[in-house]
């Protein structure tokens, strides 16, 4: 996020698109509401009537993966009212003209028949949006996995941008993490290009830093995403693959190929806390200890890197995910000894501009928001204040894209997937807690009554769907939260695996799949 | 991010230094643990600006000079119910507020707690800003937006006034704010005495499960019922609450029809409830969280 969750309270404008944030972020969510009892506007866009939209200004279900034309019809209204913050654009920014140019051919009508988005409720999002300021955009998953997950990225910064909300307090471009680490994650080089803090391996100066700092010759080629890494694994220039909490056999797009892929290899190890549907195709397994078990921090969603700390000991054989890491690395030839924990991050701090400020006793109960430069450094709540990271604010000009795969006559319904409130990701943690489990005990798919009505499907009947990839057989949930023609499925449950039906097609630069639209078919199960 | 920010002000100390009181409580707590009067007590202790309930004991006395009473709120007693679950044997020593005092009250009514085993120390607070020492968070409740006060409710507002709203307006006001609803469970979780094994909230031939809000309005009006001759107006459910439902009042107006009725105002004192049907079977198993 380039703001902080506690500022959205005082936005006069929430544009909340693709995050059904009352089930996925719900503290973000109270944010939301509280903001909205002082009098902020709420602009949402997604697909399905999720709870904010019940308290939205304004709410369009636009038709799954248009976004770009969305956004960019947006902005053709608001350059054409002369909404847009001209001092602001005119400072701080360079690329207007070229996104001009682009937008202006995207007019409400062209919109209306990209989205189905009506042309008043357009020029109402684009109104509320430009003309209440500072205005927070948020969004999740619903942007950014896409094969044009990226543009429709670049589209949101272009808007906030476009309105000067970038910078700002209560404003911003606020994606919200799907995990209480994956900010963290990232921070830490856990991608295959960069260094800790975005450093990236093929600058000669990292290279040399971190080479320095490690002891060791480091690689300097970007390596693999987990995209690229299926088709290594199957054409065998891939053999071992470390899997660390992840459960890519429910996560990745298209089950029967990852699967084929993990069978192919000399050697899987995982790590995680439970068995998962990946554990089980593992050669070897190793036990790490839970949140409560262990010591260290995570980063959130906010950039706010916060310190968690033992409350009880590791049950069993389980170990602290570096412990386990250390013993591995000191045994494969590289020495790896760590006092503790605190060791490692004041290590990291040394090589991480961002987090240079940082220590555990700063940290105290609250943690600090990068970038913290340095001891006296406060930490920063928002982003981008005097000016971008890159100086000038670049606006990308964007056509919109199809998505990979649009419903046709054997595949006539738009399928896309999603959290249910009562489960977390793959339900390796949650599907084990009792209560949760009675909340929501197994998978489903939402229907619209319009539709269930043609297929005489009752409430709760097994339907049948397929796409190109496989098929799965799950219980209808017939409701008006989906518009007719569009399918929604959790993917938490492994007995009906959305990852079954999803399409693996994906962002050329993110390499993010497109889980959220794809072409299926639904009929009664027989 | 003020909230975080926050200081807390020095327990009782308008000066800045210990006042006498908080070191006689101290004191008193030291003897309790020392002539094993009690074998645990139960108070706030100040971790990195934030005061957070605390288990102080004998193995560690000077750490009660860390004991602190300023604004923080929390169950206490909830923890000691637990607590006494698990081993009725333990004598509890607790830091009772007003609310503690009914909450307690409610408890050995209803078994969960045996008086016996129970010592407190009290402190002044709630309900008036009249009361010498009142320092509980409701005294300066927080200004509720503009919005809320057109479309949904108050929170601030008393009964009565709740009441002059027309039924067709008071209903939209409610079925507004239920709406909100997470389903976290944290107006029941945080509640001294919701100590049910089996929850009514999920119970799935009564409210159905899988989607959010949970069924409104009848989630949060089998909570009400279920609070008749129970809640003790601590307000901590509805200070937990993430979206700001206006609960202390929906339970005060529960609480006012089972005073007319019965005669009874729940939590002035450990006498038999008129809603405790059962006879006093010991019920002192956990319930899962």
């Amino acid at each position: 996020m380039t703001n902080s969750i506690a500022e959205i309270e005082d936005a006069a404008c929430i544009f909340v698109i693709g995050t059904n944030t009352t089930e996925n972020h719900p503290l973000i969510a109270r944010r939301v509401f509280r903001a909205k009892e002082k009098g902020a506007k709420l602009i949402v866009a997604d697909p399905r009537n999720i709870q904010l939209a019940r308290f939205a200004d304004i709410h369009v279900r636009h038709r799954l993966g248009s976004d770009v034309a969305l956004l960019n019809g947006m902005m053709h209204v608001i350059i054409k009212n002369d909404w847009h913050a001209k001092s602001y654009i005119d400072e701080r920014t360079e690329g207007f003209d070229e996104l001009k140019k682009v937008v202006e051919t995207y007019t409400p009508d062209k919109v209306e028949a990209i989205s189905g988005i009506a042309q008043g409720d357009l020029e109402r999002m684009a109104e509320l949006y430009a003309t209440n300021s500072p205005a927070a955009l948020l969004y999740a998953m619903g942007i950014t996995q896409h094969t044009t997950g990226v543009d429709n990225v670049k589209s949101c910064c272009n808007i906030a941008m476009l309105c000067g909300n970038v910078g700002v307090r209560s404003g911003g471009v606020n994606p919200l993490r799907g995990q209480n680490n994956v900010q963290g994650a990232c921070d830490m080089g856990g991608l295959p290009n960069v260094f800790p803090a975005y450093q990236p391996v093929t600058v000669e100066a990292n290279n040399e830093k971190f080479s320095k700092a490690w002891g060791k010759k480091l690689p300097d080629q970007i390596g693999y995403t987990i995209t690229d890494m299926i088709p290594a694994m199957l054409n065998g220039k891939l053999k071992a693959l470390y899997v660390i909490g992840e459960n890519p056999m429910m996560s990745d797009p298209d089950q029967n190929h990852i699967n084929k892929a993990l069978e192919k290899l000399e050697l899987l190890i995982c790590q995680d806390i439970f068995q998962t549907e990946t554990t089980q195709k593992a050669d070897v397994v190793f036990a790490a200890a839970s949140v409560a078990e262990k010591e260290g921090t995570f980063t959130n969603t906010e950039r706010r890197c916060v310190k968690v700390n033992i409350a009880i000991d590791p049950v069993g054989n389980a170990l602290a995910d570096w412990e386990i890491i250390s013993k591995l690395s000191t045994a494969m030839g590289y020495k790896m000894s760590y006092e503790n924990s605190e060791e490692i991050f004041n290590e990291m701090t040394s090589v991480t501009p961002s987090y240079g400020g940082m220590t555990y006793e700063r940290l105290g109960l609250d943690g600090l928001q990068w970038p913290c430069p340095n001891s006296e450094h406060p930490g920063t709540p928002f982003l981008h204040k005097e000016q971008f990271t890159r100086g000038k604010g670049m606006f990308h000009a964007i056509e919109y894209l199809d998505p990979d795969e649009m419903p046709d006559d054997k595949y006539p319904y738009f399928l896309t997937t999603g959290r249910n409130f009562a489960h977390f990701h793959t339900g390796t943690m949650t599907r084990a807690s009792a209560h949760l489990h009675a909340e929501q005990k197994t998978g489903y798919v939402e229907l619209n009554p319009e539709d269930a009505n043609k297929l005489a499907v009752q409430d709760g009947d097994m339907v049948l769907l397929s796409t190109r990839r496989g098929e799965m057989k799950t219980p209808a949930r017939v409701t008006s939260k989906v518009k007719p023609g569009v399918l929604f499925v959790p993917f938490h449950f492994a007995e009906c695996p959305a990852n079954i039906l999803t399409n693996p097609a994906f962002d050329p630069i993110a390499k993010i799949p497109e889980f959220k639209v794809c072409a299926a078919k639904i009929e009664k199960a027989p | 991010m003020e909230e975080q920010m926050k200081e807390w002000p020095e327990p009782f100390s308008t000066t800045g230094g210990k006042t006498s009181m908080l070191v006689t409580m101290q004191e008193q707590v030291k003897e309790w643990l020392d002539q094993d009067k009690v074998d645990l007590f139960l108070g706030y202790k100040m971790v990195q600006k934030h005061p957070l309930p605390h288990c102080f004991t004998k193995d560690n006395l000077d750490e009660v000079d860390e004991l602190i009473a300023g604004q923080a709120r929390y169950s206490l007693e909830k923890i000691a119910t637990k607590i006494a679950a698990e081993r009725p044997e333990i004598k509890i020593g607790l830091l009772a507020r007003d609310c503690n005092q009914r909450a307690l009250n409610v408890l050995y009514v209803w078994n969960q707690l045996n008086p016996d085993n129970l010592e407190t120390i009290n402190v002044n607070c709630c309900p008036s800003k009249l009361k010498e020492h009142g320092d509980c968070s409701y005294l300066e409740p927080e200004q509720v937006g503009s919005f809320k006060k057109m479309i949904g409710i108050d929170n601030i507002i008393e009964v009565k006034a709740a009441e002059e709203f027309s039924q067709e307006d008071r209903f939209n006001r409610w079925m507004y704010e239920f709406q909100k609803c997470l389903k976290c469970y944290g107006c029941r979780n945080i509640c001294p005495v919701c100590f049910c094994e089996e929850c009514s909230l999920e119970h799935t031939d009564l409210i159905a499960t899988g989607s959010i809000p949970p069924e409104v309005p009848i989630f949060h009006l089998v909570r009400a019922v279920h609070m008749g001759g129970r809640c003790i107006d601590c307000g901590l459910c509805e200070d937990t609450c993430p979206v700001d439902i206006p609960l202390r009042l929906l339970y005060r107006k529960v609480n006012e029809t089972v005073e007319d009725v019965f005669g009874y105002v729940t939590g002035t004192n450990a006498d038999q409830s008129p809603f405790n049907l059962l006879g006093d079977e010991v019920t002192l198993k956990i319930k899962p969280i």
